[in-house]
Protein backbone atom coordinates (compact mmCIF):
# COMPACT_ATOMS: atom_id res chain seq x y z
CA UNK A 1 0.00 0.00 0.00
CA UNK A 2 1.19 3.53 -0.76
CA UNK A 3 0.36 6.74 0.87
CA UNK A 4 -3.21 7.37 0.85
CA UNK A 5 -5.39 8.54 -1.65
CA UNK A 6 -5.52 12.25 -0.26
CA UNK A 7 -9.02 13.32 0.05
CA UNK A 8 -9.44 16.39 -2.06
CA UNK A 9 -10.77 19.61 -0.79
CA UNK A 10 -14.30 20.58 -0.78
CA UNK A 11 -14.62 24.19 -2.22
CA UNK A 12 -17.44 25.56 -0.01
CA UNK A 13 -19.50 27.64 -2.49
CA UNK A 14 -19.36 30.93 -1.16
CA UNK A 15 -22.03 33.31 -0.38
CA UNK A 16 -22.15 35.07 -3.77
CA UNK A 17 -20.98 38.84 -3.03
CA UNK A 18 -23.49 41.58 -4.61
CA UNK A 19 -22.45 43.79 -7.46
CA UNK A 20 -22.30 47.34 -5.79
CA UNK A 21 -22.92 49.05 -9.14
CA UNK A 22 -26.17 47.10 -10.20
CA UNK A 23 -27.56 47.83 -6.07
CA UNK A 24 -27.06 51.03 -7.45
CA UNK A 25 -28.58 50.85 -10.35
CA UNK A 26 -25.83 52.38 -12.10
CA UNK A 27 -26.07 52.37 -16.22
CA UNK A 28 -22.54 53.46 -17.20
CA UNK A 29 -19.29 54.30 -14.76
CA UNK A 30 -18.12 57.30 -14.83
CA UNK A 31 -14.28 57.88 -15.11
CA UNK A 32 -14.83 61.49 -13.45
CA UNK A 33 -16.39 59.91 -10.33
CA UNK A 34 -12.93 58.79 -8.54
CA UNK A 35 -14.00 58.92 -5.48
CA UNK A 36 -16.24 55.68 -6.04
CA UNK A 37 -13.48 53.86 -8.17
CA UNK A 38 -11.18 54.55 -5.22
CA UNK A 39 -12.87 51.74 -3.67
CA UNK A 40 -12.00 49.47 -6.51
CA UNK A 41 -8.17 49.47 -6.68
CA UNK A 42 -6.06 47.65 -4.21
CA UNK A 43 -3.79 49.95 -1.56
CA UNK A 44 -1.21 49.08 -4.65
CA UNK A 45 -3.40 51.28 -6.96
CA UNK A 46 -4.44 48.15 -8.72
CA UNK A 47 -7.74 46.77 -10.27
CA UNK A 48 -9.21 44.85 -7.60
CA UNK A 49 -10.45 41.28 -9.22
CA UNK A 50 -14.37 40.52 -9.67
CA UNK A 51 -13.68 37.40 -6.63
CA UNK A 52 -12.37 40.40 -4.22
CA UNK A 53 -15.44 43.16 -4.68
CA UNK A 54 -18.15 41.20 -6.34
CA UNK A 55 -18.61 43.40 -9.44
CA UNK A 56 -20.43 41.31 -11.75
CA UNK A 57 -19.28 40.63 -15.26
CA UNK A 58 -20.74 43.72 -16.91
CA UNK A 59 -20.25 46.59 -14.96
CA UNK A 60 -16.43 45.25 -13.77
CA UNK A 61 -15.05 45.45 -17.72
CA UNK A 62 -17.12 49.32 -17.77
CA UNK A 63 -14.73 49.52 -14.31
CA UNK A 64 -11.71 49.01 -16.04
CA UNK A 65 -12.01 51.62 -18.95
CA UNK A 66 -13.19 54.39 -16.21
CA UNK A 67 -9.99 53.62 -13.81
CA UNK A 68 -7.85 53.66 -16.58
CA UNK A 69 -9.12 56.82 -17.60
CA UNK A 70 -9.37 58.11 -14.59
CA UNK A 71 -5.28 57.06 -13.91
CA UNK A 72 -4.63 58.74 -17.02
CA UNK A 73 -6.03 62.56 -15.96
CA UNK A 74 -3.95 61.74 -12.73
CA UNK A 75 -7.38 61.21 -10.55
CA UNK A 76 -5.99 57.87 -9.47
CA UNK A 77 -2.53 56.50 -9.29
CA UNK A 78 -0.76 54.01 -10.77
CA UNK A 79 0.98 52.75 -7.90
CA UNK A 80 0.69 54.48 -4.58
CA UNK A 81 3.26 56.79 -3.79
CA UNK A 82 5.17 54.64 -0.94
CA UNK A 83 5.56 51.16 -3.08
CA UNK A 84 7.36 53.25 -5.54
CA UNK B 1 -23.99 69.79 -42.26
CA UNK B 2 -22.04 66.72 -41.11
CA UNK B 3 -23.03 64.39 -38.18
CA UNK B 4 -22.18 65.84 -34.72
CA UNK B 5 -20.78 63.56 -32.32
CA UNK B 6 -21.17 63.85 -28.18
CA UNK B 7 -17.68 64.27 -26.56
CA UNK B 8 -15.89 64.97 -23.10
CA UNK B 9 -13.16 66.27 -23.46
CA UNK B 10 -10.52 67.47 -19.83
CA UNK B 11 -7.76 68.79 -20.13
CA UNK B 12 -4.82 69.98 -17.44
CA UNK B 13 -3.12 72.99 -16.90
CA UNK B 14 0.10 73.80 -15.21
CA UNK B 15 -1.13 74.78 -11.70
CA UNK B 16 0.98 78.27 -11.15
CA UNK B 17 -0.93 79.81 -13.68
CA UNK B 18 -3.68 82.51 -12.39
CA UNK B 19 -7.31 82.65 -12.95
CA UNK B 20 -7.23 84.52 -16.04
CA UNK B 21 -5.21 82.52 -17.64
CA UNK B 22 -7.00 79.19 -17.62
CA UNK B 23 -10.56 81.21 -18.09
CA UNK B 24 -8.81 82.05 -21.28
CA UNK B 25 -7.72 78.48 -22.04
CA UNK B 26 -11.16 77.34 -21.26
CA UNK B 27 -12.44 80.27 -23.56
CA UNK B 28 -9.58 79.18 -26.14
CA UNK B 29 -10.81 75.73 -26.78
CA UNK B 30 -14.46 76.24 -26.50
CA UNK B 31 -14.01 79.10 -29.41
CA UNK B 32 -12.03 76.55 -31.59
CA UNK B 33 -14.52 73.69 -31.30
CA UNK B 34 -17.27 76.38 -32.32
CA UNK B 35 -15.93 78.17 -35.10
CA UNK B 36 -15.04 75.11 -36.66
CA UNK B 37 -18.81 74.15 -36.47
CA UNK B 38 -18.81 72.35 -33.11
CA UNK B 39 -21.35 72.77 -30.84
CA UNK B 40 -20.23 73.25 -26.62
CA UNK B 41 -22.99 72.12 -24.36
CA UNK B 42 -21.04 72.50 -21.04
CA UNK B 43 -18.17 74.12 -20.28
CA UNK B 44 -16.59 73.83 -16.51
CA UNK B 45 -13.53 74.53 -14.32
CA UNK B 46 -12.60 71.86 -12.16
CA UNK B 47 -10.41 74.14 -9.99
CA UNK B 48 -6.84 73.27 -8.83
CA UNK B 49 -6.31 69.69 -7.72
CA UNK B 50 -3.29 67.56 -6.88
CA UNK B 51 -1.89 65.27 -9.07
CA UNK B 52 -2.20 61.59 -7.70
CA UNK B 53 1.20 61.12 -9.66
CA UNK B 54 3.55 64.00 -10.68
CA UNK B 55 3.50 64.81 -14.56
CA UNK B 56 6.78 66.53 -15.72
CA UNK B 57 8.01 67.39 -12.15
CA UNK B 58 4.15 69.05 -11.01
CA UNK B 59 2.29 68.24 -8.50
CA UNK B 60 -0.48 70.11 -8.86
CA UNK B 61 -2.84 70.81 -12.05
CA UNK B 62 -5.44 72.66 -13.16
CA UNK B 63 -8.63 70.94 -14.47
CA UNK B 64 -10.94 72.17 -17.27
CA UNK B 65 -13.68 70.19 -18.79
CA UNK B 66 -15.84 70.52 -21.96
CA UNK B 67 -18.75 68.90 -23.26
CA UNK B 68 -18.76 69.33 -26.61
CA UNK B 69 -20.40 67.86 -30.18
CA UNK B 70 -18.39 67.91 -32.77
CA UNK B 71 -17.27 65.92 -35.91
CA UNK B 72 -13.53 63.54 -36.34
CA UNK B 73 -12.51 66.36 -37.88
CA UNK B 74 -12.51 68.72 -35.54
CA UNK B 75 -11.35 66.68 -33.02
CA UNK B 76 -8.02 65.83 -34.50
CA UNK B 77 -7.24 69.24 -35.12
CA UNK B 78 -8.11 70.27 -31.53
CA UNK B 79 -5.80 67.22 -30.52
CA UNK B 80 -2.70 69.27 -33.28
CA UNK B 81 -3.58 72.60 -31.25
CA UNK B 82 -3.27 70.81 -27.91
CA UNK B 83 0.75 69.01 -28.45
CA UNK B 84 1.71 72.78 -29.19
CA UNK B 85 0.14 73.86 -26.16
CA UNK B 86 3.18 73.96 -23.83
CA UNK B 87 1.00 74.80 -20.60
CA UNK B 88 -1.33 71.47 -21.14
CA UNK B 89 -0.39 69.22 -19.61
CA UNK B 90 -2.99 66.00 -19.89
CA UNK B 91 -5.52 65.99 -22.09
CA UNK B 92 -8.53 62.92 -22.59
CA UNK B 93 -11.26 63.11 -25.49
CA UNK B 94 -13.34 60.49 -25.01
CA UNK B 95 -16.64 60.10 -26.45
CA UNK B 96 -19.34 61.07 -23.97
CA UNK B 97 -21.62 58.14 -22.91
CA UNK B 98 -24.02 60.34 -21.03
CA UNK B 99 -23.30 58.86 -17.64
CA UNK B 100 -25.97 60.81 -16.10
CA UNK B 101 -29.14 60.62 -18.13
CA UNK B 102 -28.21 56.50 -18.69
CA UNK B 103 -28.20 56.50 -14.94
CA UNK B 104 -31.27 58.28 -14.17
CA UNK B 105 -33.30 56.40 -16.64
CA UNK B 106 -32.09 53.12 -15.77
CA UNK B 107 -33.09 53.92 -12.08
CA UNK B 108 -36.29 55.54 -12.63
CA UNK B 109 -36.69 51.91 -14.48
CA UNK B 110 -35.73 49.81 -11.43
CA UNK B 111 -38.07 52.19 -9.58
CA UNK B 112 -35.47 52.88 -6.80
CA UNK B 113 -33.76 56.11 -5.41
CA UNK B 114 -31.24 57.06 -8.32
CA UNK B 115 -27.30 56.62 -8.22
CA UNK B 116 -25.94 59.93 -6.45
CA UNK B 117 -25.17 62.44 -9.25
CA UNK B 118 -21.33 62.38 -9.65
CA UNK B 119 -19.92 65.65 -8.01
CA UNK B 120 -17.26 67.77 -9.61
CA UNK B 121 -13.62 65.34 -8.85
CA UNK B 122 -11.50 65.93 -5.34
CA UNK B 123 -8.23 64.61 -5.64
CA UNK B 124 -7.14 63.74 -1.73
Amino acid sequence: MGTMPKKKKEKKPGRKKPCKFCMDHVAAIDYKDHNRLRKFVTDRGKIAARRITGTCARHQRQLAIAIKRARHLALLPFVREHYR
Amino acid sequence: MPKLTKYEFTWILEAQLDETNVGASLEKYAKIVRDQGGEVTTQENWGRKKLAYEIDDKTDGHYLFLRLQATPAIISELNRILRFDEQVLRTLIVQDEEWEAKNLEAAKRAGARPAEPHQTPQVA
